[in-house]
């Protein structure tokens, strides 16, 4: 199948979100949420913290990139070239090598999904967020698409809320363990594009999911911009883990937004692995709605030259006795700068809460740097809160320990970093750790 | 018989403090040789030189298999043939040993697959009385004293030096751990003919070994020079009459 010459439209107006909006043949109340989105984000101020977003030239921003091909759930009906690019990733290797379903999304559309048989059979739906729209799912889509995010919980939230496009809907019935994970990849290619994709996730009571998500994307010499949305609904009992692995390129500035609330008893695991982009505002939320829901957080982030990455983690314990655990590491080289932000807060009623965090910074360089910035809000007489950091610097002990094994120096310091880095990688399936340890050389290997 | 590793007038300072004093040694392929001397008499900072861990500048000259080290750098000297059991293990959070050796043994050109790499790493742990999972676990983090000088010589018998410096091997192993030790470096060394510099305060180790050439220092010199008979000597008397 020969590709077309893909449609664009750059900027942002009502004219476009109609366009939008009309092509997606849309319900009226997704065009409205649209509108008001807009109006939302002309009002809001860009964010007063964290990095400079001054190279991010919205009106050059392409909103919308039409796919050059429709969605197909038959991998060989992907056009060549898309499904070289994804190839070159892994995909859908991964897939066969035991992945309940994939979903791929090339630019602002989605290209493939699919799901594995048995899991379908389950009763697990797993569909492209607008196939959602015009199904059986509706109402559900409607009843849960950007109730956990506002569209005026900040500017990019407003905007995503405006031009959003493709993303995956996924819901698990009931007491239903997902024996394989869920896997949603995203590719960039138009240059100077925007890619607003929404995850909708619901894991209903008692019910496990692990969904693992990978983004991509050639490097331009021009800005571009992702600010996707997940939203994550984990029911009584329920469990789910997310995991990510980021390498944007590093042209990217990754403002995405993603927030999970949990009910009782139930459990959340983000996993993320941020390695690319120019710059990222990245903080998961979680809710933990009701008594005996926990929440744990494993990140590493990595930057290097001109890479900002200002990430973190927010927790509201709103139940009694949830608990939250957040383990951070952050790694830094060649003048890139890190902060970690942790907001952790503890409401009156929620007693007997217990709260840790741990930040580690390595840092591979003296211009490098490394910031960790907690903020406590804590109502509860009772609560159990720590908070750990430290810096800390690669020593000469260790580097000429690994060099007396026959290592040089470079080597040495690559398997030192993937030392720190490997709480990460023991979360993720194989072929992501493989991907992740990958990225680290690959890091390592750039500029020294 | 060419020696396999020729110090020559070993020098090095350290804060103004000579701590290395023109010390000259050699050792025969397959040989053990014993350092033995009194705390702060240079030891630990001898067996340190001859891998050159890039702490001190030294003067003087090491030669190698018959090809002159004295510049070469530490991972370089490794790659020859050369292995340094440290006294104080360095820990490195995270990162498993046998992660680190099969980076180790790929850069000595070796080709290993990856299931025989396993299984000999398996057997050698089995031999030294070690967990399977002490390979998977984070490089000398968390082990005893003891562990930690075992896993020491796994690696050692993983990468199948030519020469094996064993800075106090035996510190930290009780009497039957250390008996156990001595046998398996017997073993290793009638296996593969690898020789041994032993740094040492404790001869239990050597019960199982052949010891050759004897060394005393003190200062960072050369005091006494000798072969089994002087170990003797320093069992009875110490180092006061030398």
């Amino acid at each position: 199948m020969a590709s077309k010459r893909s449609e664009q439209y750059r900027g942002l107006s009502r004219q476009i979100v109609e366009q939008i909006s009309q092509r997606k043949k849309e319900p009226t109340w997704m065009r409205e949420l649209r509108f008001a989105g807009l109006e939302q984000y002309e009002k809001l101020s860009m964010p007063k913290f964290g990095p400079d977003l001054s190279g991010l030239k919205l009106e050059n921003i392409a909103s919308y990139v039409e796919a050059s091909s429709a969605m197909v759930d038959d991998w060989a009906k992907v056009p060549a070239e898309i499904r070289r690019s994804f190839e070159e990733l892994g995909i859908p290797e991964a897939e066969r090598a035991g992945l309940a379903g994939v979903g791929a999304q090339y630019d602002s559309g989605l290209v493939y999904h699919n799901i594995r048989r048995s899991v379908a059979e389950q009763g697990v739906v797993y569909l492209g967020l607008e196939e959602a729209l015009h199904s059986e799912y509706a109402d559900m889509v409607r009843k849960h698409f950007m109730q956990l995010v506002p569209i005026d919980d900040h500017k990019f939230a407003a905007l995503h809320a405006a031009v959003w496009s493709g993303g995956s809907f996924v819901y698990v019935p009931p007491r239903t363990s997902v024996e394989f994970p869920l896997q949603s990849y995203y590719r960039f290619n138009a240059p100077g594009a925007g890619q607003f994709e929404h995850t909708l996730i619901i894991v209903d009571e008692g019910a496990d999911l692990h969904f693992i998500e990978g983004c991509s994307a050639p490097r331009y010499n021009v800005a571009n911009l992702h600010a996707g949305c997940v939203e994550v609904f984990v029911g009584k009992n329920a469990r789910m883990k997310y995991s990510t692995v980021e390498s944007w390129s590093k042209n990217m500035y990754n403002l995405n937004t993603k927030r999970a609330t949990v009910a009782e008893g139930g459990k959340i695991e983000w996993v993320t692995g941020s390695f690319g982009s120019h710059v990222s505002m990245l903080y998961p939320m979680t809710i933990l709605a009701g008594r005996g829901a926990s929440m744990e957080y494993t990140g590493v982030s990595f930057a290097g030259k001109d890479q900002f990455l200002d990430t973190g983690v927010k927790v509201e314990h709103l139940a009694p006795d949830t608990r939250s655990m957040i383990s951070a590491k952050s790694l830094a080289k060649d003048r890139g700068e890190n902060v970690f932000r942790s907001v952790v807060k503890i409401t009156s009623d929620a007693k007997r809460c217990r709260s840790f965090t741990d930040c580690q910074s390595l840092m591979l360089d003296s211009g490098s740097v490394s910031n960790t910035i907690p903020y406590f809000d804590i109502q509860s007489d009772d609560a159990e809160v720590s908070h750990e950091a430290n810096v800390g610097k690669i020593s000469r002990q260790e580097i000429a320990y690994l060099m007396s094994r026959g290592l040089s120096e470079d080597a040495a310091r690559a398997l030192i970093v993937r030392g720190f880095a490997n709480d990460i990688s023991k979360e993720l399936p194989f072929e992501y750790a493989a991907e992740m340890n990958n990225l680290i050389k690959l890091e390592m290997a750039e500029n020294m | 018989m060419m020696n396999l590793l020729e110090v020559t007038a070993l020098s090095a300072e350290y804060e103004g403090k000579k701590i290395l004093d023109g010390v000259s040694m050699s050792v025969k392929p397959g040989e053990t040789v014993v350092i033995l001397g009194p705390n702060g008499a240079g030891k630990s900072s001898l067996a340190r030189a001859i891998m050159d861990l890039g702490e001190l500048r030294y003067s003087g000259k090491i030669s190698f298999d018959g090809q002159d080290i004295s510049r070469k750098s530490t991972a370089g000297r490794a790659r020859l043939g050369m292995f340094l059991a440290y006294q104080n293990p360095i820990e490195i959070p995270g990162l498993p040993m046998s992660e680190a050796l099969r980076s180790a043994v790929e850069a000595q050109g070796r080709k290993l697959r990856l299931t025989d790499f396993q299984r000999k790493l398996a057997d050698i742990l089995d031999e030294l009385g070690l967990n399977p999972f002490a390979a998977t676990r984070a490089l000398n983090v968390g082990f005893s004293g003891g562990e930690k000088k075992k896993l020491e010589l796994a690696q050692m018998m993983m990468l199948e030096p030519k020469l094996a410096v064993l800075d106090e091997i035996d510190s930290g192993l009780d009497i039957d751990a250390a008996a156990k030790i001595s046998e398996v470096l017997a073993n290793y060394q009638r296996k593969t003919g690898v020789s041994y510099v032993i740094v040492t305060h404790n001869l239990r180790i050597l019960q199982k070994l052949q010891v050759g050439q004897v060394y005393v220092l003190k200062s960072g010199k050369v005091v006494a020079k000798g072969g089994p008979k002087l170990l003797e000597e320093v069992r009875k008397n110490g180092f006061k009459t030398l």
